[in-house]
């Protein structure tokens, strides 16, 4: 669709020509989805982050995000504006020897903005985020980690975007000032109607924050759903081991975590069958040996998976 | 008054008689060519060979000059040199490293190339092959010395902007929409100045000895010009009669290059926010 502000269909990654980072990832994000995308580490979270925001090119596939073809062609600056990212280690994706000030009107300069019409906004926002004129002279090492986040979140913002990516927006934050940026963020994202993305591999965080979840195993995704719906009812085993191995989401079941044996496989020697097939409790034969593709349960929901909803409650 | 010595105490000892060091031998080298408190080349036979007195404070040389005065002369030479010399070096380096980190394929290949080339010589060779053809003079003299030590500044500069291309604030920039003169200019070059003057510091004092050497092989400034390395020279004619000039000079050698060694070792600590700011916070 023309009008989807994330487009990305089939598209893969390859580092050193054979780590899969990504393998066959289709995903669509309408103007203002609110995403969250889970999956433990290496299982291509990042890399899909990188993807929508033009750090990392598709080795094959197409990405097309805002109506700016990702794939191949020269990045405009223009794109830079519309879409920005929040990087996962908030301290040292600041420039480490420009004071926060120098840091927060950058965006004015590159841009050429009109500076009165800036300063305003950029007053309005460190008031919205907490930042105190004191922290403006400060240099980045000098701000804890969730005042650095902010000064990210305020430079993002200033530039306007419609879509936001944010790639852990809550790691090294103490958990109380987890909450505060969680709610700040979703405050931002209803006020400015942005698009908005965040990659996590904390379940809680995501299922308190989106309406819409996007589930990850080794470079694919395995499973595409409303938040709720996921929740309440995996039809992805992995998906379902994943929630039964947190008690904490489902307090008042008393069955026995379902615990995956084994490893996850390399990102270098992928299985030639189902990605998960090795670590599955329910896997059958054919598992092994044919690799399911993305398919629609309905119109929302989407699983990678011979046999859905095999191992849970039905 | 207050204010200094706060900052004296801030750099510590060795970084004050660094800072102090540099700071007299240039006041000394931009003072001498107005003012000595004799005659550099006044000779006066009656008192040569003196020993240190209140009238002649490094005493006297083979003809009777007065030595304290060469050696603010001598200064004046040195200074200019290790600065024009060092000048050539750092901005030449540090460019050149750029490029060859900026430019993969034949840029980075010929540039690195003739890094080898040029660091192949021996620097005190390579000056004394180009004094002998193109003639010795204070320029040419500082722009031999600053040629010969590019590729030590260009190495630096290109290995330090390879470390700090992709970190996560380059990329930060890169999504914020920065351009990539600006990533380069603004981000990545105040990120590898510390170590290029620090290296630049450090690498004052060799000049300054090949500068030296090279005078007092007769390759360099001529006498009667009064550069340390002919003072030494001079001196070194005449140890039979007496040990004082020859000590005199190396002294003073010793001691510009040990305050410029000094000052870099400082400056390193100072243009690093996160050394300065923890030491002034938690004092």
């Amino acid at each position: 669709m023309a009008d989807d502000v994330v487009s990305i269909e089939g598209a893969s990654v390859l580092f050193n020509r054979r780590v899969h980072a990504l393998d066959d990832v289709s995903l669509r994000l309408k103007q203002g989805d609110n995403v969250g995308v889970v999956g433990e580490s290496g299982s291509g979270k990042t890399t899909l982050s990188r993807l929508v925001i033009g750090l990392t090119r598709p080795t094959s596939g197409r990405v097309s995000v805002l109506g700016q073809d990702l794939s191949s062609s020269r990045i405009p600056r223009e794109f830079r504006k519309r879409a920005q990212f929040l990087m996962q280690d908030a301290v040292a994706a600041l420039s480490p020897r420009k004071t926060v000030a120098a840091l927060l009107t950058e965006p004015a300069k590159i841009f050429r903005m009109d500076r009165g019409e800036f300063d305003t906004r950029l007053d309005l926002l460190l008031e919205r985020l907490k930042l105190t004129p004191a922290l403006l002279d400060r240099y980045p090492h000098q701000l804890s980690g969730g005042q650095a986040r902010r000064v990210g979140v305020a430079r993002a913002l200033l530039l306007e975007p419609e879509l936001l990516i944010a790639d852990e927006p809550t790691a090294g934050l103490d958990v109380s000032v987890q909450g505060e940026m969680l709610n700040l963020l979703q405050e931002l994202r209803a006020s400015l109607n942005l698009t908005f993305m965040m990659v996590s591999h904390n379940l809680h965080v995501v299922r308190r924050v989106t309406n819409r979840t996007v589930i990850m195993y080794l470079g694919q995704v395995v499973e595409d759903a409303p938040t709720r719906r996921l929740f309440s009812r995996p039809a992805h085993p992995y998906t379902a081991a994943l929630f039964s191995a947190n008690p904490m989401l489902s307090p008042d079941v008393t069955s026995p975590p379902i615990l995956l044996a084994g490893e996850i496989p390399s990102n270098v020697n992928v299985p030639k069958g189902c990605r998960f097939a090795s670590r599955c409790p329910v896997a059958q034969p054919v598992c092994s040996e044919r690799p399911p593709q993305l398919g629609a349960i309905d119109q929302e929901h989407a699983v990678r998976c011979h046999f859905p909803f095999s191992l849970s409650a039905q | 008054m207050q204010r200094l010595t706060r900052f004296a105490g801030k750099i510590g000892t060795s970084g004050t008689f660094g800072f102090a060091g540099v700071a007299i031998l240039l006041l000394t080298a931009i003072i001498s060519p107005a003012f000595t408190p004799h005659d550099p080349n006044a000779i006066d036979v009656l008192h040569r060979m003196a020993l240190p007195s209140w009238e002649h404070w490094f005493g006297t040389d083979h003809l009777g000059r007065d030595l304290l005065s060469r050696h603010m002369v001598g200064t004046s030479v040195a200074m200019a040199v290790a600065l024009g010399a060092a000048f050539i070096a750092l901005t030449g380096g540090t460019i050149l490293g750029l490029l060859a980190a900026y430019m993969s394929g034949y840029v980075e290949r010929a540039i690195l190339i003739a890094f080898d080339a040029i660091a192949s010589y021996p620097s005190v060779i390579l000056a004394l092959a180009a004094v002998a053809v193109l003639g010795s003079s204070m320029v040419t003299i500082s722009a031999v010395i600053g040629f010969a030590l590019i590729p030590h500044f260009g190495r630096v500069a290109r290995a330090q902007t390879l470390a700090i291309r992709r970190v996560p604030f380059v990329e930060a920039e890169i999504v914020v929409g920065a351009s990539e003169a600006r990533i380069l200019m603004h981000h990545i070059l105040p990120n590898i100045a510390g170590p290029l003057i620090v290296l630049a510091s450090l690498d004052i004092p060799i000049i300054i000895a090949i500068e030296a050497g090279m005078s007092f092989l007769g390759l360099g400034i001529r006498p009667p010009s009064a550069s340390w390395g002919v003072l030494l020279q001079d001196g070194y004619q005449n140890l039979s009669e007496s040990m004082s000039p020859v000590l005199i000079s190396c002294g003073v050698l010793a001691v510009a290059t040990l305050a410029f060694t000094l000052l870099g070792e400082t400056l390193r600590k100072l243009g690093d926010p996160r050394a300065v700011s923890n030491s002034a916070r938690y004092a």
